[in-house]
């Protein structure tokens, strides 16, 4: 079990527009990243989740288990394209894959305009989309996304398995987030 | 209009694909002939389509000359995007037409000529027999823009005869140059291309060059776009985002190509 309180605690100190890297553990990514979107889905209006590690249908189903409103969510699904037959859903867009980096980066920055009212960005995981990209061009993607976000003065945090990232490319996005929390 | 040191006050066109105007500090000078380039499926004919659609429905003239697709399958895809074609073409603004290219080999029909025949004999350098085949076969109808699809099925013509190319090719862009339409010429090229017309002359003799991507990144494809060259006019250099969505083409002048980063 992570310790949902101190994350919360940790949370709630930054401001709104901060960009966070939650660093945790295999067994405990799953718990971190319902626990973040909770705490921030019950304190702003909306969320987009890129989620490379889980499907759409599987988040929901959590979101709704988790008591998080899923009308406030709009997730971009980076894995189950191939596998999923048309869905008649308007929170969720599916992309080919994890590797189709200008897609994701165009369609998060249309999503954050589109979306009115203060809202996050979650990225889930850097470790699963590092599996689909070659290091240096993710770290320039990675670099894409977070300038849009401090333009937009959107926050967000990004998701990643503590001593499974390099340690370089670890620096790299470490040095571009506002804040680390270990949980 | 404005008339500058004797010289009439340059005008642009846009394309209306949204995205792509915003390449530019203006917009395309009118009258300049543009080489679209790029691979197979990268959306050099829907970028034309679109373009011409656009420009039809504000009721300029548009011409899409093609030698490559049927008539039939280019008001296909167009209704496809949801352009109508139909009610453009029955404005009178569009024209989509299929040619032979023995039709510009022979280019003449009247007379038989051949291309050969005409180098020998020190033709009228504007080319006016060109004429009856590119345009003036339609009496009346003087386009604002023309497409030409594409410059590579024309040189396949002249397979073996590249000195006979070379001198049609040349009095074309003179040709277009003199009626004033803003014209835009495919070329076939690899997805990602070093070398943008079936000879090189051909960049050199247009006044602008458009590049289309098609780059190729772990199982699939990422689509992007340039602007390579466009005389009189400042442009982003830079090669940028683009998609093909259910509405036709859309350009993220901002947006940077990770695909383009790992050739």
């Amino acid at each position: 079990m992570i310790d949902v309180k101190k994350l919360e605690g940790e949370l709630s100190k930054l401001p709104e527009e901060s960009i966070v890297l939650i660093e945790t553990s295999a067994e405990h990514s799953f718990d971190a990243s319902m626990a973040s979107i909770k705490f921030l889905a019950d304190k702003r209006d909306n969320g987009i989740i890129l989620s490379a590690s889980r499907p759409y249908i599987n988040l929901v189903s959590n979101y709704k288990k988790n008591n998080i409103d899923t009308k406030k969510m709009f997730i971009l699904d980076c894995i189950s394209k191939k596998h999923t037959e048309k869905m008649d859903a308007d929170n969720v867009m599916f992309l080919e894959n994890a590797s189709a980096l200008t897609d994701i980066a165009v369609s998060l920055g249309e999503h954050m305009q589109m979306i009115d009212g203060k809202k996050f960005i979650l990225i889930d995981s850097i470790n699963t989309m590092l599996i689909h990209n070659k290091p240096h061009i993710f770290a320039r993607f990675m670099h894409d996304i977070l300038t849009k976000m401090r333009l937009h003065g959107t926050g967000g945090l990004l998701i990643s398995l503590d001593d499974k990232m390099n340690k370089d490319m670890r620096s790299e996005i470490a040095q571009l987030c506002d804040k680390v929390i270990k949980v | 209009m404005k008339e500058k040191k004797g010289r009439k006050a340059k005008k642009f066109v846009s394309t209306g694909i949204p995205g792509f105007d915003d390449l530019f500090k203006r917009g395309i000078p009118e009258g300049s002939a543009i080489l679209i380039a790029g691979g197979t499926g990268s959306g050099k004919t829907n970028f034309c389509l679109q373009m011409l659609a656009h420009h039809a429905a504000q009721g300029k003239k548009c011409y899409f000359m093609g030698f490559e697709e049927s008539e039939d399958r280019l008001l296909d895809h167009m209704e496809d995007f949801g352009w109508d074609p139909e009610k453009l073409i029955k404005s009178g603004n569009l024209k989509i037409k299929r040619f032979l290219t023995s039709e510009i080999y022979y280019y003449n029909k009247k007379s038989g000529n051949t291309i050969e025949a005409m180098m020998t004999k020190e033709a009228d350098p504007l080319l006016m027999e060109l004429e009856p085949l590119a345009i003036a076969n339609d009496a009346g109808f003087k386009p604002d823009f023309i497409v030409l699809d594409s410059l590579s099925s024309v040189s396949s013509t002249f397979k073996g005869k590249e000195q006979s190319y070379r001198f049609y090719v040349e009095r074309l862009f003179r040709y277009f140059e003199k009626i004033g339409s803003t014209t835009f010429l495919i070329t076939e090229t690899e997805q990602t291309p070093k070398k943008y017309s079936p000879t090189g002359v051909e960049e050199f003799l247009a006044d602008g060059v458009i590049i289309f991507y098609n780059f190729r990144k772990e199982n699939m494809r990422e689509s992007a776009i340039e602007v390579l060259k466009m005389r009189g006019e400042k442009h982003k250099r830079k090669i940028v985002g683009m998609n093909i969505t259910d509405n036709g083409i859309k350009v993220y002048p901002d947006q940077d190509v990770f695909g383009a980063m790992e050739i």
